[in-house]
């Protein structure tokens, strides 16, 4: 274990490209330069120059390409991290430093394939309690990532108060952003204020986040931490189900056939009748130029977020799935959006990520071309108000808001039955008594479809459409409310 | 004449159509988030079409060459040129699909029309050197089995350089 830890230290010094009068760059990978297969980990760069200037930054030999510019000050370090999205723990991984156009230097990361489970130990309580469990890490704070993607690189962390404290501010940031995403993470000994943060972001009721004390077994604490269970999201299938957009097949095959089957009618048509022997050539020529002419001109963006939380919580989790579909050769740049999680995969060839060091946006530029699509899944989670009660008793179901504006369209599923819920003005109730479920054919939507699949094992569940700022027509997301078992009855005044 | 202006047209017509049924049959087989797999349905199919196109004119192009009225340029109007544009607008639709530089697929199209006038120049020399029909018909109906042959053989190191 001395050993591995040792290695870990030694690896995330990180690797020093040989100087030149001009500039200096420190790289290492995050996680102690351990990648877990195929997903995104992190690169962090420092660079020195003694003249200043702009640098441009690209990773190479890991798809896609990442590219960043930064602009330095004569003799003051800058620092920045990099998403890398690793495809297989055999690829080289190397970055291009540019300044000024001119100057250039190559890095080669060096890293280590491990698999999951991994667990990831900081600060001296944390590996002094749990370093002896199987499949332990022990790392510094300067190992934990800035970006939220890169956790999928780890299962569960440790992490004691002292560690804590040695966290920047964007490393906080990523580690809430992965609690709220159900990642598991026991803190020891914490601060009262990092605590309630903690507890107040972290979703799935909170069973993946352990708190514990000084003096409790951090052992048994643990182990109980990484032996809960998930309840996954909709799987990517799922949700690309639920996308509404035509697919590229079924928007362009049909008008294809059409125009090719026309074509070839007026053309013979044309040869066998025309006397004028440019007729059909002249034809052709202009139902090749229409083709160009006459194809859609945008990239089509379809989206969906499924997002579900418990009764009793204020943070729900989603998983998004976004396809853009390109209908001609363009390259496009691809934003964030209000939806923006972590990315835990992107989908599709020939797109590389633009990244903004000095704001933080990244982008996505992508070289399209027709009949092809590009995938964005992303994990996260959002707050939500807690002003929509739940209830049930042996033979009703009934939801109140008890907020100060209306809700939007409902369905409730209770006992086998699945319920349309008008809008509910503010402090107004809806009960299931008295009313009609809906037909057999309900489930003929594929959302409800997916509704009553996610629905089995809860015993009164509420689906809400959400709404998405500045929303395409193609763009949805639905919260999925869940009764806890523990919380059958809560009043309907707030 | 008419009739030998309308043939190879035909032939290509039905080229097109067989490529155009297997590229639909193929991609709307695909699933839809298969973009890699759909991009190469493209670029197989537009490999094809003009295999198709170069092959059918070298098999053919030796029996144009015994219309003694028809210069040599006229017999790119009247018998290569129907051979290669009906498929224009579907190799636009490949074009699109796969990324290929216009001007290598332009440059293709216009190797396949010289190697059809290549074949009838030397189809005309067959009949000149050898006067005999029969025997000359013979020569010439080889060249073309010849001459398509040798496409099916090089095809690709031919189609190579059409790369997205």
């Amino acid at each position: 274990m001395d050993g591995l830890l040792l290695l870990s230290v030694l690896l995330a010094q990180g690797l020093t490209a040989p100087a030149n009068a001009a500039l200096e760059i420190d790289a290492s990978l995050a996680f102690g330069a351990y990648v877990s297969g195929e997903g995104f980990s992190e690169i962090h760069v420092r660079a020195v120059s003694s003249t200043g200037g702009i640098l441009r930054i690209e990773t190479a030999g890991a798809a896609p390409t990442v590219s960043v510019d930064l602009e330095l000050q004569p003799n003051q370090p800058r620092d920045t991290w990099l998403p890398v999205y690793i495809e297989s723990s055999a690829s080289p991984l190397s970055l291009s430093a540019t300044l000024n156009q001119s100057s250039r230097q190559e890095v080669a990361l060096q890293y280590s394939p491990r698999s999951l489970p991994r667990f990831a130990l900081l600060g001296p309580q944390a590996i002094q309690r749990l370093s002896h469990l199987p499949d332990t890490e022990a790392m510094i704070a300067a190992d934990l990532p800035h970006l939220s993607e890169t956790y999928q690189q780890i299962s569960a962390l440790a992490i004691d108060s002292r560690a804590m404290a040695a966290l920047d501010e964007n490393q906080l940031r990523s580690l809430l952003e992965y609690v709220g995403t159900c990642g598991r993470v026991l803190l020891i000994d914490a601060s009262a204020a990092i605590a309630r943060a903690f507890v107040n972001r972290a979703a799935c009721e909170g069973r993946f986040l352990g708190l514990l004390a000084n003096n409790d077994n951090a052992e048994h604490t643990f182990l109980s931490l990484i032996a809960q269970t998930d309840a996954p999201l909709p799987s990517e299938r799922n949700l690309a189900g639920l996308l509404s957009g035509s697919s590229i097949e079924a928007l362009y095959g049909t008008r294809l056939a059409l125009f090719l089957g026309a074509y070839l009618v007026v053309l013979i048509v044309l040869l066998s009748r025309s006397q004028s022997r440019f007729a059909a050539p002249g034809f052709s020529l202009v139902a090749a130029f229409l083709v160009w002419v006459a194809w859609p001109a945008a990239t089509s963006r379809d989206f969906v977020a499924w997002a579900e939380i418990a009764s009793t919580e204020q943070v729900a989790r989603y998983r998004s799935i976004e396809r853009y579909s390109a209908t001609r050769r363009e390259t496009v740049m691809l934003s964030a959006h209000s939806f923006d999680g972590y990315t835990r995969k992107i989908s599709g060839e020939n797109y590389s990520l633009d990244w903004s060091a000095e704001s933080g946006q990244r982008r996505i530029a992508w070289n399209a071309t027709p009949f092809q699509s590009l995938d964005r899944i992303t994990h996260g989670s959002f707050p939500v108000n807690t002003t929509l009660r739940l209830n049930q008793d042996a033979d009703t179901a009934s939801v109140c808001n008890t907020g100060v504006s209306s809700t939007t369209p409902m369905y409730l599923h209770w006992q086998g039955d699945l319920y349309a819920i008008p809008p509910l003005a503010a402090g107004m109730a809806w009960s299931s008594m008295n009313q009609v479920p809906l037909g057999p054919d309900a489930d003929s939507r594929p959302e409800l479809r997916l509704f009553l699949a996610r629905s089995a094992p809860h015993p009164l569940t509420v689906l809400q459409s959400l709404s998405i700022p500045h929303a395409g027509k193609n763009e949805h997301a639905w919260l999925l409310r869940y009764q806890s078992h523990e919380n059958r009855r809560t009043p309907c005044a707030s | 004449m008419r009739k030998l202006t309308v043939l190879p047209a035909l032939i290509a017509i039905g080229c097109l159509v067989a490529v155009a049924v297997w590229w639909f049959t193929q991609w709307s087989l695909l699933p839809a988030t298969d973009a890699a797999a759909a991009q190469d349905i493209s670029q197989r199919a537009m490999r094809l079409t003009l295999l198709l196109q170069l092959m059918s004119i070298s098999l053919l192009a030796p029996l144009w060459a015994n219309r003694p009225s028809e210069s040599l340029a006229g017999h790119l109007t009247t018998s290569i040129f129907p051979a290669l544009f009906p498929a224009w607008p579907l190799l636009t639709i490949f074009w699109m699909a796969t990324g290929v530089s216009a001007v290598a697929l332009t440059a293709t199209e216009a190797s396949i029309l010289a190697a059809g006038w290549v074949v009838i120049l030397l189809a005309r020399a067959i009949r000149q050197l050898v006067p005999r029909a029969e025997i000359n018909r013979l020569m010439q109906a080889s060249l073309g089995l010849v001459a398509t042959a040798t496409v099916w053989l090089f095809r690709v190191e031919w189609l190579q350089w059409i790369e997205p």
